[in-house]
């Protein structure tokens, strides 16, 4: 049986290693941050309380936890919005910075954070999970209910779009 | 798989940190919760479950959702069927149930079919074993013709009903 102390120091390791990148995958589908730290906030605490003794091959499911948060926020959000008519469509689009940059990767970052939004939904959502998330294309096959060879090519796509927005000159082969 | 040169500049960018007050939200919440943070393990569980001290409910309930769904289908044909030949006035009301009865009778299923309206996938949820599952949502429109072959009378009706699937998710 887990110790307290035990499942304390492990829910805040898991804290120090994913909160920027669960924070990132609930982004984009959440424009604000601080809604989006709601998102996490949710989905993390749950995932804790129902896998209080979770080790790092059980994180992949946090990923899902924060989508499945991310999905019922959209829907009470979408809820709202048809109640006051707000036309808006909820898409990867913030004022803050989704990248903590150095000077030099500064225009990198906000290039690539356009491209991004551009991104379909489905596509973006693997590359996040993939580069970001560190998940095998097996683990976000599960994570999404897809097939391995559907999640491989909606990242090649997402590759090849990101290459021709982000510096076509320089990505010439896809 | 080689990592091309924008996987490698993407990866070169980290995400921004989460704010101090998220930490501390959290902390608040796990903290609050210590009797949760003492259940049994996973290992736990599943040494129990391998015992045979536990029993894992069915993962797939799509089968009880059926059957509900053709319960409520039978309930409002019934229901149909005896609205249709319910007289208006009180004083046929009287005389009518043998003969609305019989008719009823012989009303019988001549086909149905199944229109799926709507899929949808709200994620991850986990069972009293703490078995992460995926749960789907079908919400469908039945339509049922049943015939009187006695009258020829064919009556309709459609039933909406909504499924609910947990399909067992296993993560490496």
């Amino acid at each position: 049986m887990p110790s307290v102390t035990s499942s304390d120091t492990r829910w805040r390791a898991c804290f120090d290693e994913l909160a920027p990148r669960l924070l990132l995958f609930a982004r984009q589908w959440i424009d604000s941050v601080a809604d989006a730290e709601d998102v996490v906030q949710n989905a993390f605490v749950r995932f804790w309380r129902h896998q209080p003794d979770a080790a790092p091959e059980h994180y992949p499911l946090l990923y899902a936890a924060v989508r499945t948060a991310a999905l019922d926020f959209l829907r009470t959000q979408g809820r709202r919005r048809r109640r006051e008519e707000d036309e808006r469509v909820p898409v990867l689009r913030h004022d803050d910075a989704v990248f903590d940059t150095a000077v030099e990767q500064r225009e990198l970052a906000q290039t690539l954070e356009r491209a991004l939004e551009r991104l379909p939904q489905e596509q973006r959502e693997v590359l996040v999970l993939r580069i970001w998330g560190d998940l095998t294309f097996a683990q976000i096959a599960q994570l999404l209910g897809e097939s391995i060879n559907t999640i491989a090519s909606r990242y090649r796509y997402a590759l090849s779009a990101l290459r021709r927005t982000m510096n076509p000159a320089l990505y010439e082969r896809v | 798989m080689n990592e091309s040169e924008l996987e490698k500049e993407l990866r070169a960018l980290r995400p921004t940190e989460a704010s101090l007050d998220l930490r501390k939200r959290i902390e608040t919440d796990l903290a609050g919760t210590g009797a949760e943070m003492v259940r049994p393990s996973a290992a736990d569980v599943a040494s129990s479950f391998a015992a045979g001290r536990l029993e894992r409910r069915p993962a797939v309930v799509f089968g009880w959702w059926r059957n509900l769904g053709w319960a409520s289908a039978g309930a409002a044909a019934a229901l149909l069927v005896s609205a249709f030949f319910r007289t208006p006035t009180s004083s046929a009301e009287v005389d009518a149930p043998t003969d609305a009865a019989t008719a009823a009778v012989q009303f019988q299923p001549a086909g149905s079919s199944r229109e799926v309206l709507d899929a949808q996938d709200d994620g991850l949820l986990y069972d009293e074993d703490q078995t992460p599952q995926r749960r789907l949502r079908f919400q469908s429109l039945e339509r049922h013709r049943w015939t009187n072959s006695a009258t020829g009378a064919v009556l309709h009706f459609e039933v909406p009903r909504e499924d609910t699937v947990l399909v067992p998710v296993a993560m490496q």
